[in-house]
């Protein structure tokens, strides 16, 4: 590897790599420190005069601040939860050769692709009262109307918005996961198999542990969206309590523009508990 | 203590051309030791996992001790197969990884440690239970894995190459290791190499594949000296042919009348004799030759040679090879016991 | 399990996966599709002409889409295929930062950083155009990029440009006749995630467009939002197009690492 490195230097660049690495470093920088920083100097009410914590002391002592973040943290739990138990059982299944496999998994793929904005309005007219499924209900005669049909979008519970997560993050876990364990092969399944294990046995004691740290890796990504993502809980969600970024949204485009410090505050909130999962899941090797 | 039958066994990849196994037999005794040797890609692996029941053949039967396990897993086997890689399962310790077969009979936990800890022993590894893999050289590895079957006391143990990832100067030490532990154990134990040295140094017998069968099984001197076959004779290195008739313990061919070994097969046939068992000199079965060209490879010196319109090569030490030049005439000896004829070539 | 259970648990996989996809395609050719009916009285392709139509403003926002996707692709592309390559062939001091550095924008919700940039681009009048709303989305589309050029490179073999070097080549040479043909495919698979990563991007091109640079994404929500069904519908469908597409093209090629980073965002 340094031999071979070495030998690239001369080639091509004739220079260190941060060299190479300079431009992209410098547009994350920029985009994205310089977001981060003015997001928290403007929480702090810096640039419009003043500093002070009160933006902070207003967005920690309100319950509704603290109502969203306990929905957002639900939603990000129980989305990250089923997804990766979902993904992980469809993995198990599509590792496997059976007839049509290959349809199966390139149209396991396709969802990836899916903007997120499609995704949720394609399971608003799914789930809704007056959506697809309630329709076939209507239409099975098990209920009568749309108010017969139980609320799965826009409820209490988040359950359309969870649902657009588990739909839209199981092919994602599920193909890292299928990426993982061809990688690894069958071998260590095999040996485990030879030593005695019983197929249940090889799969929980020696190719579960295996996957385990790209199953928290991808779990990792899939809480961090679901938990700050817009577009979803904006179109999903119940009015009261909204999701957090949603909050943070209706904070900055408020016309009262006093309340810009607010959201400010609340979409470093949103950053921390990222950096938590990234503390937790990335950095550890 | 198992014995082994593989009988016909047959066997072909989906979407291969070849078969990868074809009519496969074989037969080992318990307590004995044998080389499965053959090229890369001859099958001896795909045969070593069908018999741990990794993979099912198409046709043909594995008898463990006269009886077919074809429909066991390969956990209700009694054989253990360690992987040409070792395969330590990189989330457990030295430990757990030597204890994992006994957990899964649910061992005691004591009773666990304590084999553990004599299998550990027995690879020279005492106190090395609490390392993980990663933390490994790849001898302590492949022994690990090695302690990880054997303390299973497994009825049949299968090695795949398992010298093959190892330095050379490990190698020696290994190949005395897993020699000893057989010796020590009694272990039915088939190891697949594609190494002939490895095969003839660890193998009681020597059984040689390829493409898919087994062509010849003997003592490893057998096979190098009494090949069955051109090829198997190619395999381990011939590279002299002389057609001719074999009669009456002597073999007319356009080198003349030469004397054969007691016992050589009868009739057409070619006759075959390894480079290094050509002396210089006269006396027995002693031919002139012209020497065509040398070449010097280090501990030996090959020497190409023509005799009678065929083509001859010799390898011989430094001293032997003194005076042989391109050009040059040379009296060569083919001694007797090392002719040997295959039949009907 | 059995083939014939994998069949059956496949299907179903199948089936969950395509269903929200449904009632999408179906409204982009309904008229007046009400409850109770399971599919519509009305099948036409009027929603489509009218969304089609020069007084609409799905063709523009088309436009406008793809063409601030091409921009975001190709400047990811310039700024991440060097980068990729630091990270893929060479190993040095403080390497571990700057994956860390580049991972964190693909964790860190857009909306944590999107209203901070939002103050950036004031300070740089870059909000309300097309050029901000380029320039944000490279915050999701650069790590992506670079992540997928580290995985190519990192399978690149380096000593075939030094071999080509002692064969005569210059070092312009050869990065066209060595290096690119070899990372072709991967630059290709990143190039193609990144424009659709961008095509799918709603918060930051709301928060730096500010409503003025109009997405398929943004009118998607306003046609529906208004109740207008059939349009939505259509706009569903064109959104999903380039998707589908790239999907056919590269299916074979994607890796773990590049869904890693791709398939969340």
């Amino acid at each position: 590897m340094a031999g071979s490195a070495t030998s690239a230097i001369e080639v091509i660049g004739r220079g260190h790599p941060w060299l190479s690495l300079a431009p992209a470093l410098c547009v994350i920088a920029v985009l994205f420190g310089g977001g981060l920083v003015l997001g928290l100097a403007g929480s702090f009410g810096m640039g419009r005069g003043g500093a002070g914590v009160d933006a902070w002391i207003a967005v920690l002592s309100e319950g509704r601040v603290w109502r969203s973040l306990g929905l957002s943290l639900w939603i990000a739990f129980a989305s990250t939860a089923l997804a990766c138990l979902i993904g992980l059982g469809a993995a198990l299944l599509l590792r496997r050769r059976f007839p049509g496999q290959g349809l199966a998994r390139l149209l396991f793929q396709i969802n990836l692709t899916i903007p997120h904005a499609v995704g949720a309005l394609g399971i608003l007219w799914l789930l809704s009262q007056s959506g697809f499924v309630s329709r076939l209900s209507a239409g099975a005669g098990l209920i009568d109307g749309p108010a017969g049909f139980p609320a799965l979008t826009q409820d209490r519970f988040a359950i359309g918005i969870i649902a657009h997560y588990v739909w839209k993050e199981v092919p994602f876990i599920g193909l890292i996961l299928l990426a993982n364990m061809q990688s690894l092969g069958d071998d260590p399944e095999s040996a485990a198999r030879s030593l005695g294990a019983s197929p249940f046995a090889a799969m929980r004691l020696v190719l579960l542990p295996l996957l385990m740290p790209a199953l928290i890796r991808a779990g990792a990504i899939v809480f961090a969206f679901s938990f700050g993502a817009w577009e979803v809980p904006v179109l999903l969600g119940q009015s009261a309590p909204v999701a957090l970024p949603v909050l943070a949204w209706q904070r900055f485009t408020d016309p009262d523009l006093a309340t810009r410090p607010e959201a400010m505050a609340i979409a470093m909130l949103i950053a921390l508990v990222a950096a938590l999962l990234i503390r937790v899941a990335m950095v550890r090797r | 203590m198992t014995g082994l039958t593989l009988d016909r066994l047959s066997l072909r990849h989906p979407g291969a051309a070849r078969p990868a196994l074809e009519e496969l037999s074989l037969e080992m005794a318990q307590g004995e030791m044998l080389a499965l040797l053959g090229p890369s890609g001859c099958g001896k692996t795909t045969a070593l996992r069908v018999v741990a029941g990794l993979i099912q053949p198409d046709s043909g039967d594995v008898r463990f001790d006269g009886a077919s396990v074809l429909h066991l897993p390969p956990e209700r086997r009694e054989a253990v197969l360690v992987f040409q890689s070792g395969q330590l399962f990189a989330h457990m310790d030295v430990a757990a990884n030597v204890g994992f077969g006994l957990r899964m009979q649910r061992r005691p936990r004591a009773e666990i440690a304590e084999r553990v800890a004599e299998a550990l022993d027995q690879v020279q590894l005492r106190d090395l239970g609490h390392r993980q893999p990663h933390e490994l050289s790849g001898g302590q590895r492949q022994r690990v894995a090695l302690a990880r079957a054997l303390v299973l006391k497994p009825g049949l143990l299968l090695l795949d190459e398992p010298l093959s990832s190892l330095d050379a100067h490990l190698r020696g030490e290994m190949r005395g290791l897993i020699r000893r532990l057989q010796r020590e154990t009694g272990i039915t134990t088939l190891v697949v190499t594609h190494d002939q040295e490895e095969a003839a140094v660890l193998g009681d017998r020597v059984a040689l594949m390829l493409g898919g069968r087994i062509r010849q099984v003997g003592a490893g001197a057998v096979l190098w000296n009494r090949p069955a076959d051109l090829d198997v004779a190619r395999f381990f290195g011939g590279c002299n042919f002389i057609p001719g008739r074999s009669a009456g313990g002597r073999f007319d061919c356009a080198l003349g009348q030469l004397a054969l070994p007691p016992g050589a097969p009868e009739g057409e046939g070619c006759l075959t004799l390894r480079p290094e068992a050509i002396e210089p000199g006269e006396g027995p079965n002693a031919v002139t030759v012209q020497v065509l060209e040398t070449r010097f490879e280090g501990l030996l010196t090959r020497i190409t040679a023509e005799a009678g319109g065929l083509r001859l090569e010799a390898l011989m030490r430094a001293g032997a090879a003194r005076g042989a030049a391109p050009g040059r005439a040379l009296r060569w000896r083919l001694p007797a016991e090392a002719l040997w004829v295959l039949p009907g070539v | 399990m059995s083939a014939r259970w994998r069949l059956v648990l496949g299907l179903m996989l199948v089936v969950a996966s395509m269903a929200p996809l449904l009632p999408l395609g179906l409204w982009s050719v309904a008229r007046g599709w009400y409850f109770p009916q399971i599919l519509p009285a009305t099948w036409t392709l009027e929603p489509w002409a009218r969304a089609l139509s020069p007084r609409s403003d799905i063709p523009e926002a088309f436009v406008t889409t793809t063409a601030i996707a091409l921009a975001a692709a190709a400047l990811s592309l310039v700024l991440g295929i060097p980068a990729g390559r630091a990270l893929g062939l060479y190993r040095f001091r403080g390497k571990a930062l700057v994956e860390l550095a580049l991972l964190a924008p693909v964790i860190v919700p857009g909306i944590a950083v999107g209203l901070g940039i939002h103050g950036v681009f004031l300070r740089l009048g870059l909000t309300n155009s097309a050029l901000g709303v380029v320039l944000v989305h490279l915050v999701p589309t650069l790590p992506y990029v670079v992540f997928v050029m580290s995985g190519v490179f990192a399978n690149y073999d380096a000593a075939a440009e030094a071999q080509a070097r002692s064969l005569g080549a210059r070092p312009l040479q050869v990065l066209w006749h060595v290096m690119l043909p070899a990372i072709a495919p991967g630059v290709a698979v990143a190039g193609l995630f990144a424009f659709l990563v961008s095509w799918s991007q709603y918060i930051l091109t709301l928060t730096i467009g500010g409503g003025r640079v109009v997405t398929l994404p943004l009118l998607l929500y306003a046609q529906a939002g208004a109740g207008r069904n059939d349009q939505a519908g259509v706009l569903a469908v064109l959104s999903l197009a380039p998707g589908l597409v790239i999907l056919a093209l590269v299916a074979r090629r994607i890796t773990g690492r590049g869904v890693m980073i791709g398939g969340a965002g």
